[in-house]
């Protein structure tokens, strides 16, 4: 019963992007999305799935991630390849993906491109973070130092 | 000065370009429509992946990060992560002898020890870990109190007075013993050390070595010190009737203290059984051992992948875990072997990630134990005789902690003087430990 009914067409479901764009997902893989999850049981089953706060060009790598997850290759080398995407592509698809798995609220997800940021975080200076990730120090000068002295030995 | 200039050109930066993706955190309702950043529930989802040593110099970045770092609810966070035993990225192991402790990544080589510098230059023994925050008792300090509260990943230390207490059933709370080779003092009492889920507390806990049995219940007495007040406390509980007698360290698992205890029930009948003190209601209990090992010699209690276990050396040496904490039906034997002559007792046990079974011994050999098809072998041959073997995971536990009443201690402290270690000391000590290991249950 559930061989033949994955050889037959597999149920679609129409996503919406921010931008208008319209997305056919097979229902597994647009089930690894708890909110989309939620949504489908709210509105009735052949409607269109609106996702007002992803973009297209998101929207698109996080099907193609739900999709890759679906398929029988063992999940680690999925994962693997997927981390060195996450890896080497820009700092803003990487937080839009991370917005966007938030909001789609897709743990593994999530997981990952976090993990990404961390892994590329670790062993760095504040003055490279604040460089890498644009944040602007408000600390004083004196409250700096402060904080320097309390820990001068993490900065061995 | 540079340093102004700069934020000057990242303030230009952003009038200019187009907002940047920036991982500032801010309070939702302040947030500016025009803002990117990541919303502070993500930041916190990225941080709490980052190792303590990291996230220390991070305090710097910008006041949100100081604040967020240090904040008790981010710290539990973190530490939950860094504890999961899926990922076990922060899990090391901790490995005292002799006025000196050893971290060691579960990862790494085995022979990749770190020693940690410790905030105290007596012989201490380890009470218990918990949390990545180390207790320590000085059992032959005389004059100060000799309980210290340390988390060396933070380097940070705090003293907990020491009561000096008589109990109407052990009389005094030392007991001079005299070997043939001079005096020395050991205590009527054993420690043990953990964390209080429900009042999110840490707590030190004193029981007497002796209980007199009662016809059907027992009254138990129990010190308790919690950090936030850092004063002591009697609280009573009853048992079933016996005469308990209680001989090892304190282990901490799952909100519970427990001791392996020795249970006269009659004229030579005796029964071994824990005795477990419920750290959120403060009352004692027993945990019913699996049938085989009630009257084993060589018991101890461990822990073994966050559950309770059991070891029991005898002509084999098993381990036993207690699969779902409180229900004795589910003890479940995870060790049999047979690991030779003059390797000692089961000190430490841990499940590595390709499913072998890690075992270091009381004399400090670590064998590895593959279950599919009971092979053992040697991974290294002792260098230092342990004390205390535990899996230990580093964190920011009592980073922002203050009581003005606790002697808080910042390391590196002034260059420290390392007590020599006298052979009349030394004699003591490992009285103690045989004491506090709890191996001398023989009868």
């Amino acid at each position: 019963m559930a061989s033949s009914s994955t050889s037959e067409q597999k149920k679609k479901i129409r996503l919406k992007s921010a931008d208008n764009e319209l997305f056919d997902v097979d229902e597994d893989a647009a089930l690894q999305s708890e909110t989309i999850k939620n949504l489908l049981q709210e509105i009735s089953g052949d409607q269109i799935v609106p996702l007002p706060n992803v973009t297209s060009k998101i929207l698109a790598k996080v099907i193609e991630y739900c999709s890759n997850m679906c398929e029988l290759d063992p999940i680690i080398s999925v994962n693997k390849q997927w981390e060195s995407f996450f890896k080497n592509c820009d700092q803003d698809t990487l937080f839009d993906t991370i917005l966007a798995a938030n909001y789609l609220s897709i743990k593994s997800l999530l997981d990952l491109t976090c993990k990404c940021v961390a892994d590329m975080m670790k062993g760095k200076t504040p003055e490279e973070i604040r460089e890498k990730f644009h944040i602007v120090n408000d600390l004083t000068s004196e409250e700096e130092a402060k904080i320097r002295a309390e820990i001068s030995w993490a900065f061995e | 000065m540079a340093e102004e200039e700069q934020i000057q050109t990242y303030n230009s930066d952003n009038k200019t370009k187009k907002p940047f993706l920036s991982l500032q955190v801010y309070r939702r309702k302040i947030r500016p429509k025009s803002d990117h950043s990541l919303p502070e529930e993500l930041v916190i989802e990225i941080l709490k992946r980052i190792p303590v040593s990291s996230l220390l110099r991070f305090m710097c970045v910008c006041k949100s990060w100081y604040s967020l770092i240090k904040n008790p609810s981010f710290i539990s966070a973190h530490l939950s992560h860094q504890s999961d035993p899926t990922s076990k990225n922060g899990i090391s192991t901790i490995y005292s002898v002799p006025f000196q402790f050893f971290l060691h990544n579960i990862d790494e080589p085995l022979d990749n020890w770190v020693e940690i510098d410790s905030p105290v230059g007596y012989v201490n023994l380890i009470v218990g870990c918990c949390h990545g925050v180390i207790c320590l008792y000085d059992y032959w300090s005389r004059g100060f109190s000799p309980l210290v509260l340390w988390n060396p990943s933070i380097r940070k230390a705090f003293t907990l007075p020491f009561p000096v207490s008589k109990t109407a059933f052990s009389g005094t709370d030392f007991t001079v013993v005299d070997e043939g080779f001079g005096k020395y003092v050991l205590p009527n009492f054993t420690l043990g050390f953990g964390f209080d889920p429900i009042s999110k507390e840490y707590k030190v806990v004193r029981v007497f070595y002796n209980w007199e049995s009662g016809s059907r219940v027992t009254y138990l007495q129990a010190d308790v010190c919690s950090l936030s007040k850092g004063d002591w406390r009697t609280v009573h509980s009853s048992v079933e009737g016996g005469k308990f007698v209680i001989k090892c360290r304190g282990v901490y698992v799952n909100g519970v203290i427990h001791w392996m205890c020795k249970k006269k029930l009659g004229n030579n009948v005796f029964v071994k059984t824990v005795l477990a003190f419920n750290l959120a209601n403060e009352k004692f209990s027993q945990i019913l051992l699996p049938s085989p090992l009630s009257s084993a010699v060589l018991l101890s209690v461990k822990v073994v992948e966050d559950k309770l276990a059991v070891s029991c050396t005898g002509d084999a040496s098993n381990v036993w875990v207690m699969e779902e904490y409180g229900m004795a039906k589910s003890w479940r034997k995870l060790l049999n072997f047979h690991i030779g002559d003059n390797v000692g007792t089961v000190l430490g046990a841990r499940v590595a990630k390709d499913g072998k079974i890690v075992v270091t011994t009381s004399v400090g050999n670590w064998i590895s134990w593959d279950p599919s098809n009971e092979k053992l072998e040697n991974l290294a041959l002792p260098v230092l005789e342990p004390d205390y073997v535990d899996t230990y995971v580093r964190s920011l536990v009592l980073l922002g902690f203050k009581n003005q009443a606790l002697r808080c201690r910042k390391l590196p402290l002034k260059k420290k003087v390392r007590k020599r270690l006298t052979a009349h000391k030394y004699r003591s000590y490992l009285s103690m430990l045989q004491l506090i290991r709890s191996e001398d249950f023989r009868n």
